[in-house]
């Protein structure tokens, strides 16, 4: 089990390595190029036709490799209840390995749905109709955000899975 | 006979239940429905409720909607753009013919819908495009300078008004009315009047009919769903469609003047270019944008579509 | 009532601790198996719905609220405030619940006022004699004003959801939030008047008047970004999306050079977590929109209005049975929710019974002011709790005397009276 977790941990390293400067670079440049458009329609009065296709692809990544950030830290929004129900810490910890592993059902779900969407816009090849982008350039995110994921949430199982066994022998 | 039972998803791209294309689909489903003694059941879904026109147009391709009455979206086949030429048929006369049952139009887009796996029924023609605005109007390319338009992002609409010297904006048809209220544009492009008259006539003053493109809807359905009737179902629907369309082709015209009356009652100023203004646009539009859309059609397709076009006046 | 079944089952999932997110992938999942059909298809529905322009502005006005916040501008404000009506007894509550109407005209969360305001002001409120049980209350419910002022990423969502306009929804809250302030500060203005405060200062009217003075001077570029937003939204020059993308590039050089109070770090830092917030956000919205896309298709929002139509003949009944739905919604599922899969069900029924629909955002709205504070699917409390240092258990009991006295009326008054919401969208002309 451990050789496993130090695996996902480099794993994890390299993830973080690269989306995180990605997740930056692509906030600011979202920033700046909805406010060119602005700028150069408004003060320049010459619109610019296409830039919103570039947007809307940074767009669908940042949201995509941004929720994997929240899944790295385990921030995803989730209700305390059990917590407030019970004080016996087995029964908690129960629950939580319920919840990651039905979580880890619904992220294998939804890897296998995304990766019909970029397999259809693969074979079909539509693009954007101004600047010609691919499709499947911005429905790959979907495909690899879930595989993100996914990524996190066998290591949270594998975690919550241990912490239940810990405490079982501390008893 | 067939006893199959078939609900047939059917969304409109524009047009709400009380407008001429809501009320032709709901003819369409009645003839359908009265024909096959109650099996085929064509449920209407109206502008919006099913999503954008992107997201409808990829459902019908996915075959999550069965049939859909569409602007077709050139983002599957660039070819789709014959559809969208400017100044390509210059008069009611030619435009009908060109639609019309075995009309050359006709037969390319038939052509490129097959090959995306589309059934075409063939097409719903609207009219002819104008340009709808508030505060100030143009009817040649020197007075258009410095006019903000929303333009569809279809090749080649948004070029089609730039080369008649407006400013054209990408918005989409959602966002046109507050767009247009809070002046980030001076107006609306390419729409026939009734949506013009229909959705922001508070807000805009002119309609100037320059006629530079000829709207015409595709009824098509999903080749997945088309294959699954069979011939005597396919029948029935073919059937409805050819007659909810050849009625379109009697009233397309007069409907259109209807709008065109409805919207001066409403106090828009309606105004049609002078010939000598119309044949400039017409050189100036086939001079920058035809070149264009060769690139995009191909050299074969475009000569077709020279030996096509009409001839301005 | 398939519909029905799958909600009460996300609702179940909710309740063991699944993530909102992937509670409604299994939603759709159990809607795709209840009405047979398919998923991976359906997917470019998702696909479609968060490749939007307009909902684009959430990342952007969270990315703003995290810089203001980092950079210095939330303490401006509160300075600000609190020289103009924070010298009294009552006063530092009423500037609390002020400030975080100020700030909420600025950023479009309710938690980045409950971060910002709450750090800068839980302190000096305990010197002033305020317990801090009652503080967290009332900095939860006030940091609802976040998405009651606009900017509002609650706002912008129902419009995304119910195709209304994004400018038109800004304009309906702000009633319903001007009304809860005056509400708090009243409220605060009752239990505090009398209340012992050993550091209480009298200042002469001059000394108030040049404190004032320069903590505006100070707040200056922080209170512009509210003018430039809805300035130019309302005055033409840009849409919602491009005014928070215009704010994100304001705010870095003001929190870089005017407050130096920015650095490389926290840029970044500001930028990872507006990501984080959304993308979760995004992915909620896209299997809701799946969700939607299948409701619509089964004819479900017509079902549901029919069905209610049929039970209740009043059109107050309708509305009462509404919020009654809507608040105990709101205990257990959070904010988004309600927003993305609740609202689009019941709009239909809202419009049949002749509510406009960017009334029934204010409605909505105002219910989030209480589903955010009222537990267990409370987040707004519990962050409030979180910076104020205190248990939740203490904190329920203050926390309910406002919502009671304050949120709920708010709640009541904004449903049964329509131009408390419709005034503002009828003069600017979004609606007749
Ligand atoms: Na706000
Ligand atoms: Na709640």
């Amino acid at each position: 089990m451990s050789v496993l977790m130090s695996f996902i941990s480099i794993l994890d390293r390299i993830i973080n390595f690269l989306v995180r400067p990605f997740v930056i670079f692509a906030s600011l440049a979202i920033a700046v190029m909805v406010s060119w458009g602005v700028f150069s329609r408004a003060v320049l009065e010459k619109p610019v036709f296409g830039v919103e296709e570039l947007i809307l692809l940074s767009a669908v990544w940042l949201y995509m490799l941004g929720a994997t950030l929240a899944s790295r830290e385990r921030s995803h929004l989730s209700a305390d209840f059990v917590a407030v129900l019970s004080k016996n810490q087995k029964v908690i910890i129960g629950f939580r390995l319920l919840a990651t592993v039905i979580s880890l059902v619904m992220a294998v779900f939804f890897v296998t749905w995304a990766h019909s969407l970029l397999s259809w816009g693969l074979a079909k090849g539509q693009s954007t109709t101004v600047l010609h982008i691919p499709l499947y350039y911005s429905q790959g995110s979907l495909f690899v955000g879930s595989l993100l994921l996914v990524f996190y949430l066998i290591r949270d199982t594998l975690q919550d899975f241990s912490d239940l066994l810990r405490e079982f022998h501390n008893h | 006979a067939s006893t199959d039972k078939h609900k047939i998803t059917l969304a409109l791209e524009s047009g709400d239940r009380t407008s001429a294309s809501g009320q032709s689909v709901q003819m369409l489903a009645e003839l359908v429905k009265k024909n096959s003694n109650g099996r085929i059941d064509i449920n209407i879904f109206y502008q919006g409720e099913l999503g954008g026109q992107q997201e409808m147009f990829d459902q019908l391709v996915r075959g999550n909607i069965d049939m859909m009455l569409t602007w077709p979206q050139t983002s599957y086949d660039e070819r789709l753009a014959v559809n969208y030429i400017p100044y390509l048929t210059l008069g009611w006369e030619d435009a009908l013919k060109a639609y019309s049952d075995n009309g050359w139009l006709k037969n390319i887009l038939a052509e490129v819908y097959d090959d995306m796996h589309l059934h075409y029924f063939g097409p719903y023609p609207e009219g002819f495009g104008g340009i709808a605005t508030k505060g100030k109007y143009a009817t040649n390319f020197e007075a258009a300078q410095g006019i903000n338009v929303r333009s569809q992002p279809v090749f080649p609409l948004p070029q089609t008004m730039t080369a008649m010297g407006f400013q054209a904006t990408p918005v989409d048809w959602s966002e046109v009315y507050t767009a247009i209220q809070t002046g980030v544009v001076d107006g609306d492009s390419s729409n026939v009047i009734y949506y013009d008259y229909e959705y922001f006539r508070d807000q805009i003053q002119y309609y100037v009919h320059s006629k530079h493109n000829f709207s015409s809807y595709a009824l098509l359905m999903s080749g997945d769903t088309w294959e699954k009737l069979d011939k005597e179902d396919q029948d029935i629907i073919s059937k409805a469609a050819e007659q909810v369309i050849e009625k379109k082709f009697g009233d397309a015209r007069a409907e259109d003047e209807k709008w065109i009356a409805a919207a001066k009652a409403a106090g828009i100023q309606y105004i049609e270019p002078t010939p000598a203004e119309m044949q400039a646009w017409v050189k100036r539009v086939r001079e920058q944008v035809w070149p264009e859309a060769e690139k995009m059609l191909g050299k074969g397709l475009m000569d077709k579509l020279r030996a096509n076009a009409s001839n301005p006046e | 009532m398939g519909a029905l079944l799958a909600i009460a089952a996300v609702v179940l999932l909710m309740m063991i601790g699944v993530p909102v997110v992937f509670s409604f992938a299994a939603m759709t999942l159990i809607l795709s198996l209840i009405y047979d059909v398919d998923i991976s298809s359906l997917m470019t529905t998702g696909f479609w719905s968060v490749n939007s322009l307009i909902l684009l502005a959430l990342p952007l006005f969270v990315m703003t609220g995290y810089l203001m916040q980092s950079g210095g501008m939330a303490a401006r404000l509160v300075a600000v405030v609190e020289s103009i009506v924070g010298r009294s007894k009552s006063g530092m509550g009423a500037s609390m619940v002020v400030a975080c109407g100020v700030f909420g005209a600025i950023s479009g969360t309710a938690s980045a006022a409950v971060a910002s305001i709450g750090t800068v002001m839980i302190g000096p409120m305990e010197r002033h004699g305020y317990p801090r049980e009652y503080t967290s209350a009332l900095l939860g419910i006030s940091s609802l004003l976040g998405l009651l002022i606009p900017p509002s990423i609650t706002m912008i969502l129902y419009a995304v959801v119910t195709r209304q306009s994004v400018a038109a929804c800004f304009l309906a809250t702000i009633g319903p939030g001007i009304l809860l302030i005056i509400m708090l500060c009243f409220l605060n203005w009752l239990k505090m008047r009398h209340h012992r405060d050993d550091v209480e200062e009298h200042l002469s009217f001059s000394q108030r008047m040049a404190d004032i003075r320069t903590n505006s001077w100070k707040a200056l570029p922080a209170l512009m970004l509210p003018l430039i937003i809805l300035g130019g939204i309302y005055g033409g020059v840009f849409t919602p999306t491009e005014a928070a993308a215009i704010a994100v590039v304001y705010a870095i050089p003001v929190g870089l050079f005017v407050y130096r109070e920015l650095d490389l770090k926290k840029i970044c830092r500001a930028m990872l977590e507006a990501a984080a917030t959304t993308g979760v956000i995004m992915i909620i919205l896209l299997f809701s929109f799946v969700a939607s896309r299948i409701f619509t298709l089964e004819r479900v929002p017509q079902e549901l209005t029919d069905m209610l139509l049929e039970m209740f003949h009043n059109k107050f009944v309708i509305l009462l049975i509404v919020n009654i739905f809507l608040i105990l919604l709101g205990m257990i599922m959070d904010d988004v929710s309600i927003v993305a899969i609740i609202s689009p069900l019941l709009l239909p029924v809202m419009v049949n019974i002749g509510v406009d629909p960017v009334h029934f955002a204010a409605i909505v709205g105002t219910s989030v002011v209480i589903g955010c504070n009222s537990p267990p699917m409370a987040p707004i409390l519990f962050m409030s709790c979180r910076i104020g240092q205190v248990g939740i258990t203490k904190v329920i009991g203050p926390s309910m005397f406002f919502m009671v006295f304050a949120a709920l009326p708010v709640m009541l008054v904004t449903t049964y009276w329509a131009p408390l919401a419709l005034y503002l969208p009828r003069m600017f002309g979004y609606i007749n």
